[in-house]
Parts: structure tokens; sequence; C-alpha cells
């Protein structure tokens, strides 16, 4: 494994990372699932216009699959891409062990995702002209291999919140069946489908040659299509018992925004669950394009704070019990409290001139190794905003003693002069960065804050021990 | 002289390397077709040529397939090239920062604009306008491929490189590179184009396609040469800051250049040939195909011994064996397989249903 100190971090300035990379792996996540729940929707409509059960599907299937091509095809799958190069940019430690250990199920994703884009295209491309049964066959072929690329992908992803028995023995297939795997693969198939049917609902809206009852029945299909979202409370249920207990215990209060995303989320699937199954479904209601859009809007915030509660359940971790949030190993924690994060960093500041002392540039190459992936300086989750306000001693000791502070901090993994160091730079960004800014090196300081990361020890809050 | 390479490396780094050059291949193929399609859209249009040929109606109708098919086969080198060499390249995409991120967006537009080229195929200014946007955006896509490329071979500037905050590597032999990947790209889209013409893909009639054949076969054969005078010097890095040391090398690659020199005179013949055939023969075919994938695969094994020879392999190999006792190969092998297997039969279903009249 790579140590982390020996990759280049970048300033992403006022933006934290955790947003740029959440914010694109949420409208990529959205893409994934309407492409996946999309083939299976339009291999049903297929099924329905042989059968003679919806005189309009195929009419509407050939439209539906251009706008699938259009967004999902195109910016889905670049964005697919995108996550990899921006999870090489915010994290390249998480990134690396997640393709070194995984680079064979990822490779058969990649076989997958070849399946599902030819079959997409050949339907794309010829559909009109082909047999029912052929286009039933490339729509079923397609959907098969679209979640089939969920099914290989998944596993990685539950892998790193509940690695489970791969933590101990490294045997990759007890990492990718791991606790978290099923309820997580159902509840994306049931995410998929109904974002697929919304879409559907908003899509015969725009389609000038269909009547209002056209519309109405099109969308009664996709509403039956959609029915597996009654059992998408029970599935929840199961994907939040399946959790580690501390990363549970985040979302049902110990940290008030996840509880608060974890909500919004169940609320906006209650709400989008109901108008499906009642109103759509049971009352057989008409639903015009605004509403339509509306209730899209509302899944893709359902997915956004379904895709922020599973991230931030992992804390302090990338990968539970292996990399800690900020790409620090938690092996390696020990040996960095004496060796320090700093010493085997090759690359200098780009801004050391700026700094008036020389424990300012250590505090700014500590603040980059072990802060910078999640906190700022001065803009989003600042570090001036979240310990500016404390007395100089409760700085040094809170950070000593950081997954004490707040449970879903990694323990601070350098040497006693590197916190210091880190507290000096913080007050002078507070102090508005003045000319001289005097060095402190008492010997008695240094020496309480290495009392404290003792009794802090190297190990997570969720390990128990030491305060 | 050995021809032996990858196979020749020590297990599991050749099996690495032969899944990164087989689909390296496959994306720089369909690449090539997107790259040399959008530049002889652009400069039809830019000339001001009004009529509709086979040549800009067949790229303009197939090109956005072939940029999805080339960033869906580029998904598995850039998963094995994180296999290989996974701190170098993760080190040049870190130093290239927002530039590299950059090819992101470029793609996404570029995407979309050969959607609308597609769409409104007549309107010359637009189409002409369109076309350069897209050609533009591809160069600026392999540019910065190229930078990446050479960036992670040179470990020594990476620390200079990052203090300066600079987000272009600023190589003199950058430019010299694209130009030989344009050079051999040109050929590559034009022999891929004259096969969907000659063989009906594009519904050209059989004198059209012979006489689109007769137009490109000069610039292909001009474009091919200049790739062949390029190929030493470039891969080697001769006029770059950095070039790979030749005692380290042995001459290793010679008999791939040499493989490669093969390649395009193979090329040279299914062109010569393909120019006065009404129809194709299967010996052009296979001249003009084999003498390709020849010029492909010798350039490829080329430019990997170049870059293993500036590398410590026995770190390398060390780490690839370490990766190795990760399981799950039997599986990636069992789909490959069956991945092949549906590949043929949507082919063969579709064109067995496409020659079937719909009831």
């Amino acid at each position: 494994m790579n140590d982390p100190a020996s990759f280049p971090v970048n300033d992403f300035g006022p933006l934290m990372k955790g947003l740029v990379i959440g914010g694109l792996g949420i409208f990529h996540v959205f893409l994934a699932q309407f492409a996946i729940g999309g083939g299976m929707l339009m291999a049903y409509f297929q099924w329905l216009a042989m059968h003679g059960r919806e005189p309009k599907a195929r009419l509407v299937l050939d439209s539906y699959f251009r706008w699938l091509v259009l967004v999902s095809f195109v910016t889905g799958a670049i964005t697919g891409v995108a996550m990899w190069f921006t999870s090489i940019q915010i994290s390249p430690a998480t990134i690396g062990v997640m393709v070194s250990e995984f680079h064979w199920v990822w490779a058969t994703e990649w076989l997958f995702f070849w399946v599902e884009v030819l079959a997409g295209y050949a339907f794309y491309r010829y559909g009109k002209r082909l047999d029912d049964r052929t286009r039933l066959a490339l729509l079923v072929t397609y959907s098969i291999a679209g979640w089939g690329s969920l099914f290989w992908i998944n596993g990685i992803l539950s892998w790193q919140l509940t690695p489970g028995e791969w933590v101990a023995t490294h045997d990759l297939w007890a990492g990718f069946f791991n606790a978290t795997f099923w309820p997580s693969l159902v509840y994306r198939t049931i995410a998929c489908g109904v974002i697929a049917g919304l879409v559907m609902a908003v899509i015969v809206n725009t389609m000038g040659e269909l009547e209002r009852e056209d519309r109405r029945r099109l969308v009664h299909h996709s509403a039956r299509f959609m029915l597996p979202v009654v059992v998408m409370p029970l599935v929840g249920a199961w994907f939040l018992g399946a959790f580690p207990e501390d990363s549970r215990a985040w979302v049902t209060g110990a940290s008030v925004a996840m509880t608060l995303f974890l909500n919004l989320t169940i609320g906006a699937s209650a709400l989008i669950g109901g108008y499906v199954v009642l109103g759509l479904w049971k009352q057989r209601l008409f639903i015009n394009g605004a509403t339509a859009t509306l209730l899209l809007a509302l899944a893709f915030g359902a997915t956004a704070g379904g895709e922020f509660v599973r991230e931030g359940a992992r804390k302090p971790y990338t990968i539970r019990e292996v990399l800690y949030s900020n790409s620090i190993r938690s092996d390696d924690v020990a040996r960095l409290r004496v060796e320090g994060c700093t010493s085997g960093d090759p690359y200098p500041l780009r801004d050391a001139a700026q700094y008036p002392s020389e424990q300012l540039v250590k505090g700014a190459l500590t603040f980059r190794n072990q802060c910078a992936i999640c906190h700022t300086m001065s803009g989003v989750n600042a570090l001036e905003h979240l310990m500016g306000a404390w007395t100089l001693d409760q700085q040094r000791m809170n950070v000593a003693k950081l997954q004490w502070t707040k449970g879903f901090m990694p323990p601070f993994a350098g040497t006693p002069e590197e916190l210091e160091a880190l507290v000096q730079l913080v007050r002078w960004e507070s102090a508005g960065r003045p000319a001289a800014w005097e060095t402190s090196e008492d010997p008695a300081v240094l020496a309480q804050i290495r009392r404290w990361l003792e009794e802090a020890g190297t190990g997570p809050a969720s390990a128990g021990g030491g305060r | 002289m050995s021809l032996s390479f990858p196979f020749d490396l020590v297990w599991p780094t050749s099996g690495y390397v032969v899944l990164y050059l087989v689909t390296l291949l496959m994306h720089a193929l369909f690449m090539s077709y997107v790259l040399g399609g959008a530049l002889a859209v652009a400069f039809v249009r830019l000339h001001g040529v009004r009529e509709n040929g086979p040549v800009t109606r067949t790229f303009i109708d197939w090109l956005p397939f072939a940029l999805s098919a080339a960033i869906t086969a580029g998904v598995a080198p850039l998963l094995f090239v994180q296999i290989l060499y996974q701190r170098e390249f993760y080190t040049a995409n870190l130093l290239s920062f927002h530039r590299w991120m950059s090819i992101l967006p470029v793609l996404i537009g570029a995407f979309y604009l050969l959607y609308l080229l597609k769409a409104r195929p007549h309107a010359r200014r637009l189409s002409a306008a369109v076309a350069s946007a897209v050609a533009l955006s591809i160069l600026f896509v392999a540019w910065s491929w190229i930078e990446n490329h050479m960036l992670s071979l040179n470990p020594s500037v990476w620390a200079k490189q990052y203090e300066s905050g600079a987000l272009a590597y600023r190589d003199p032999a950058v430019f010299l590179r694209l130009a030989f990947w344009v050079a051999l790209a040109l050929p590559t889209a034009f022999w891929l184009l004259v096969l969907q013409l000659r063989f009906g893909a594009s519904g050209a009639k059989p004198e059209e396609a012979l006489f689109a054949t007769r137009r490109l076969a000069p610039v292909a054969l001009g474009f091919l040469l200049v790739a062949a005078a390029l190929a030493p010097f470039v891969l080697r890095g001769t006029w770059s800051l950095s070039s790979v040391d030749e005692a380290l090398l042995d001459g290793a690659d010679r008999p791939y250049l040499v493989l490669a020199a093969v390649g395009v005179v193979l090329t040279l013949g299914g062109w010569l040939r393909a120019q006065h055939l009404p129809r194709l023969s299967g010996l052009c075919v296979a001249l003009g195909s084999l003498g390709l994938a020849l010029t492909w695969w010798g350039v490829l094994c080329a430019r990997e011994l170049i870059r293993l020879a500036r590398l410590d392999l026995d770190t390398l190999t060390r780490r690839h064996a370490e990766l190795a006792t990760s399981s799950g190969l039997f599986v990636f092998l069992v789909f490959a397989v069956l991945a092949l297997a549906v590949t043929a039969w949507i082919f063969r279903r579709v064109s067995c249903a496409l020659r079937q009249p719909v009831g």
C-alpha cells in the first residue's frame, strides 16, 4: 500500500473535498440508477406491447430510450470515469486500496458495462427496425448487464462500511458478500425502479402525440412497476440494522446532520412511495409534467440524503478498520506519532514564503496531511470556525484527544511538535495572519501534549480504551 | 529478435500488461475513429464542401457511438494502469489537477456536440463549428493524456512541478508526440471507415464507396508514413526533457518497432489494393486490417517496454505479486468468455433480425 504522504495534496480552496466527491457521487448514482431501472422498465413495456396490454407502449419506449441514451449513456458514463478521477484527487490512498483489493471484481464489472452499452446502442440504433422478440431480448440483456454492474460495484461500496471478516482474513469474497451487501443491493434495486418510473411520468408528459388518457394509463403501468417501493421501509430497516453499532448511532441521533439527512430521506421516500401506491396505482390519478418533475426532484433529494448518510456513517473511516477518512492507515497511527506525518512528505508547500515561521510551515504541512481531506482553514467545515474560539489549552487537548473530542474523528497521527504547529497555525489564521508570530516550543507544553496523546491512545473512539 | 513481450515478464505482471495492452488497443481503435473522424468532418466542413458525401455522412452517423465505445473500452485500461503503475499514474493525475479533471466536462461537451452534429448534418456553418469544436476537444483530451503519461515517467520533476502550481507539464516533446498519435489515428480511422463503406454499414453505393476509398488513400498513406518516421524518436522521448536510458532499454523496443514497420507495409498494401478493387477482396481486408493491428501492437508494446525501462521493474513486479494474491481472476475469466459470447450473440441476432422484414 502506498504511503499517503507520498502523494501530492491539492487545495480545493474554500470547497470541502467531501462536498466535491459527494456531489459528483450523488449525481452519478442517480443517473446510474436511472439507467439500470430504465432498462428494466423498458423491458416491461416491451412485454406489455408484445402482449397487447398497452397500445402506446412501443411508441413511448422508443422515446424513453432516446432519453436514456442521451442522459445516462453520455453523462452517466463519463461521471462514472469522473468518480475514479475525483477519488484519486481526494484520496488516492483509498481508491488505491479499493482498486488493489477488488481489481478483478472491477474488471468483471467492466465486462457487464460493456455488454450493457452494446445492447443499449444496438437497441437505440436499430430498435425500430427489429422484431419484437429481438427488441425484448436486447432490453432484457441490457437490464441484466446493467443490474449486474450494480451487483459488482455494490459489493465494493458496501465493503467500505462493513468489511467484516475480510479485515482479518483478506478473503475477497468474505469482504464482497459483507453484512450490508444484500440489503444495499435490494434497496438500490428498488430505488432504480422508482427513479425509472418517475422519469417515465415526466417523459410521457413531453410527448405531444399522446392523449391525456394515454398518459394516465402509461403512468399507471409505471406505478405498477414501482410497487416494490412498499417494502422499502423494511429494506431500509434491514440495511440500517446491518450497520456497525457506532455507525448506526451516528445516523440515529449521535450526529445531528446525519440524523437530519436520514429523516429527510425517509420522509421524501415515504411521500414518493405513498403518492405512487395510493395516487398513481390505486386511484389511477393523472399526473402532469410539473408534478412528475417535482416527484423526480424529491427522488433526487432522497438519493442525495441516502448517499450522504451512507458515506457519513463510515466515519471515522473510508475503509472501516483499515483506512481513516484522512487516508492514514489505522496501523500507521502509532508509527506516525513517533516519526511524524510531515517528515516523509516530499512535496514542499506552494506558499511557504507567506508563513512567518518554520513552525507555521510545519503546521501547514500537518494540516495538509491530516485535515485537508475533510476540512478547510477558513471555508467550508473550517478549522477556524470549529476550533478558533477554544482556549489555547483546549485546542491542544481536543486535537490530542481528537477521537474522544468527536467520535467520528480519527485519532491525531503526528508528533506533539506537529500538533502544536497545527494549533499555532489555526491561531495565526484566526488572528488574521499577522506578519510576525512567536514560535511556541515550551518543553512543558510538548510534554503535556504527549501525555494527552498517550491517554487518547491510537485507536478510534469505537474501539473503547483510554481517554 | 524476440517478440515475446509482454509474455516474457514474470507472472502476474505479464498478465496485467497483456490485459492492459489488449484493452488499450480496443480503446485506441475507437478513439482513433473519433479523432480521425472529427478532424475529417471539421476539415471538410471548414473548406466549405457542401456535399454530404459518404465519408462525412458515415462519420457523423457513427461518431457518437464510437465515442461511447471509446469511453467504455477506455475504462478497462484505466483500471489496469492503476494496477500496474498506481503511484506514477496517481501522482501525474494529482499534479495536473484542474487541467486533468477538465477532460471530463470537455468529453461530455464533445459527446453532446456529436449528437447535435448528427441531428443537424446539413446546417453548414453550424456543422463546421460543431465538428471543429469536437476535434479540438478530442485533441485536448489526447494532449492531456500525453502530458499525464510523460509526467508520470519523470519523478525527478514531481516536487518542483507541485511547488510551481503549474497545471501543464511543459515538455517540448509533448506536441511532437501528439502529432505522432494524430498521424496514426487518421489512417486508422480512414481504414475503419473504408471497411464500413465497403461492407454496407453506411448505406453507401459501391461506386460511392470506391470513390471515397480513392480520395482517402493518399491522405491515409501520407499520415501513415509520417507516423512511421516519427515513431522511434517520439516513443523513446528523443527530444523530451527526459529520454529513456538506452543502456537500460538495451534495444528491447526495436523488434516491436520493426513489427510496427511490417504492419505499416501491410497496411500500405491493403490501401493500394483497396483503391483499385470495385469490391473488397478478403485478401485486401486481411492485409489492411492485419497491418493496422500489427502496427498498433508494435507501437503499444514498444511504448510499454520504454515505460518499463524507466521504472524500477523489481519494485513493480513485487507489488504486482502482492496484488495477485487477491482472488477474483477466475470469476473475471468466466464472465469474459460470457461477455464475448453475448457480444457475438448481439451482433448475430441484430444482423439476422435486420435481414428479415418486420411483421
